[in-house]
């Protein structure tokens, strides 16, 4: 058992690996790869000031949605949910079209983290009214808080001038724009803790993806462990979504690609995971910039567009 | 070893809704207790509270100190709880889910070997370590339950709550289950069942409660009795 997950683990590790290696590598501009190594001209600046960091960004961002999208289907037992089903990334995008509207467009981030954080303590109150957390209201709650922030999106844009409203629409559609090491590192610490605290728990994920009575009569405290995963995969989405905007279609079709394939068990669920999830968004972001010679395609259509139809083929093979 | 359990005006509240209120009952070691009664009537709400999983009023004491004074691990190695269905949603083996069993006795992020020769054992007790690699959900009803049954026992608890146990099984597991039980409760377990399988289980129990309304309304299932309780004429059960 513990084998079967160190080879998966290692694996996966090997792909997103191979993956690091070769994406900094393509690109629209024709490297002088003679002198890319050397500092101070200008191959060696688009390689490790402009690619790498983005690379970098892409790979966190990837491996940081499909681990929220993983702890969500787990917490709410639907392997249908994902990082925004559960309204703190429309919250996010909400607080980021506000700062683009009220002219603040600097302060997208710190909105985006407010937003986030307003439908966070929101639903949770809501879903922590009753004798537990419950799963179904959790859903529910995150749903509504979805559809509220949508409306108001749409609400805020129908006033915004052309110039804004492009860039509103431009921000809704998500993407890995280029950034300074120092995001990359700032998102790095935050993702790859919050991954060790919830990797940490993975046999407690296992009996709470069964049922609440279940972990509980095992010697689970069901409820701080619920808070806990709601948190931690706010927490990812959020911090990614003010970086990114929204990037459908990763966080809930990685995790379940991967149990199609590998089973359930969390001890391997969430290393591979991230793994996985982070190299996928790389590629798809690869794509995203070199497919179209002049224009860039929003990244949210290629992670669809190509996992779509392999995530069909998935199902129908037989497992 | 288990001293076993006592309540006392223990009551449990679903809302407004008082679903059981026991005036007095003591568990002990040694006893396979099955618990029977028409549907609604507390049985399931009785197994649950005694597995930790209710809220109540009252006394509820098991080895002398209250259910709410016991942390959630200590409590699972003390009582192994099998609720009356489990339906998964996510692609776990068979043997994953037995192995869920051994939780509240590993502490790192695998198990141990010992874990796993505890969870061989009992799914070759319950007969079902051949389906060890199946996928959960695959499972008939019978065989789903038999390896929560083996989950149960992996616990190594001294406390067995098993919530109809035998609903789904076939004649031969249904002996296989209770003669299982009736050896644990001999050897020393306290084990109690909430059952429909009355002819099968008053061959094997060593105490009856029957429940009624949320009360106990018997200790026994003698004919006036279960015409009382069951509100029906007895002779197709316990007649010849």
């Amino acid at each position: 058992m513990a084998r079967r997950v160190i080879l998966w683990v290692a694996a996966s590790a090997g792909v997103l690996a191979l993956v690091l290696a070769v994406a900094p590598l393509l690109g629209p501009a024709r490297l002088d790869w003679s002198r890319a190594w050397t500092p101070g001209t200008e191959a060696h600046s688009i390689l490790f000031t402009i690619r790498l960091p983005r690379v970098l960004l892409a790979a966190l961002a990837g491996g940081a949605l499909a681990t929220a999208g993983l702890l969500f289907q787990t917490l709410v037992r639907d392997s249908l949910a994902d990082p925004y089903t559960l309204g703190v990334s429309s919250g996010a995008s909400l607080g980021a079209v506000s700062a683009i509207f009220f002219g603040v467009q600097q302060w997208a981030g710190v909105t985006g983290l407010a937003g986030a954080a307003l439908v966070l303590l929101a639903v949770m109150r809501v879903a922590s009214a009753g004798r537990r957390m419950s799963p179904h209201t959790l859903l529910l709650a995150g749903v509504t808080a979805n559809s509220i922030n949508i409306a108001l999106i749409l609400f805020l844009h129908s006033l915004a001038d052309y110039g804004q409203s492009f860039t509103i629409v431009r921000w809704l559609m998500g993407g890995i724009e280029p950034s300074g090491y120092g995001t990359v590192a700032l998102l790095a610490g935050v993702v790859v803790a919050v991954a060790a605290v919830v990797f940490a728990r993975a046999r407690q994920w296992n009996l709470l993806a069964v049922g609440e009575e279940w972990a509980e009569s095992r010697g689970v405290d069901t409820a701080p462990l619920v808070r806990l995963g709601y948190v931690a995969g706010s927490l990812l989405t959020a911090s990614v979504t003010c970086l990114t905007g929204p990037i459908g279609f990763l966080g809930w079709i990685v995790p379940h690609a991967l149990r199609l394939r590998a089973g359930a068990d969390h001890r391997l669920l969430i290393p591979c995971g991230f793994l996985l999830g982070a190299a996928f968004l790389v590629v798809c972001d690869t794509v995203a910039r070199t497919a179209l010679p002049q224009a860039e395609i929003p990244v949210g259509v290629i992670t669809a567009l190509a996992g779509g139809p392999f995530f069909l083929l998935l199902l129908r093979r037989p497992v | 070893m288990s001293r076993g359990y006592r309540l006392s005006g223990a009551s449990v509240r679903y809302g407004s809704h008082l679903a059981l209120s026991v005036d007095a009952l003591d568990l002990s070691p040694g006893e396979l207790t099955v618990i029977v009664g028409p549907n609604g009537a507390g049985k399931s709400t009785l197994v649950a509270l005694l597995a930790g999983l209710r809220r109540y009023g009252g006394i509820c004491e098991l080895d002398g100190r209250p259910l709410r004074a016991w942390t959630r691990t200590e409590l699972s190695r003390a009582a192994a709880f099998v609720p009356q269905s489990v339906d998964l949603q996510f692609p776990f083996t068979a043997y994953e889910v037995a192995l869920m069993g051994r939780a509240p006795h590993a502490d790192r992020l695998f198990e141990s070997p010992a874990d796993h020769a505890h969870v061989e054992q009992s799914m070759r007790e319950t007969g079902t370590f051949e389906l060890r690699d199946r996928d959960f959900r695959t499972l008939s009803g019978g065989e789903k339950q038999r390896v929560v049954l083996a989950a149960a026992l992996a616990q190594s608890a001294p406390v067995l709550l098993l919530d109809e146990p035998a609903a789904h099984l076939d004649p031969k597991y249904q002996l296989a289950v209770y003669s299982l039980l009736a050896a644990r409760a001999k050897s020393g377990a306290l084990v109690a069942a909430v059952t429909h399988d009355l002819r099968l289980s008053r061959r094997f129990a060593t105490r009856t409660i029957a429940l009624r309304a949320g009360r106990i309304d018997a200790w026994d299932l003698d004919p006036s009795t279960f015409a009382r309780v069951f509100d029906v004429d007895p002779e197709p059960w316990l007649g010849a």
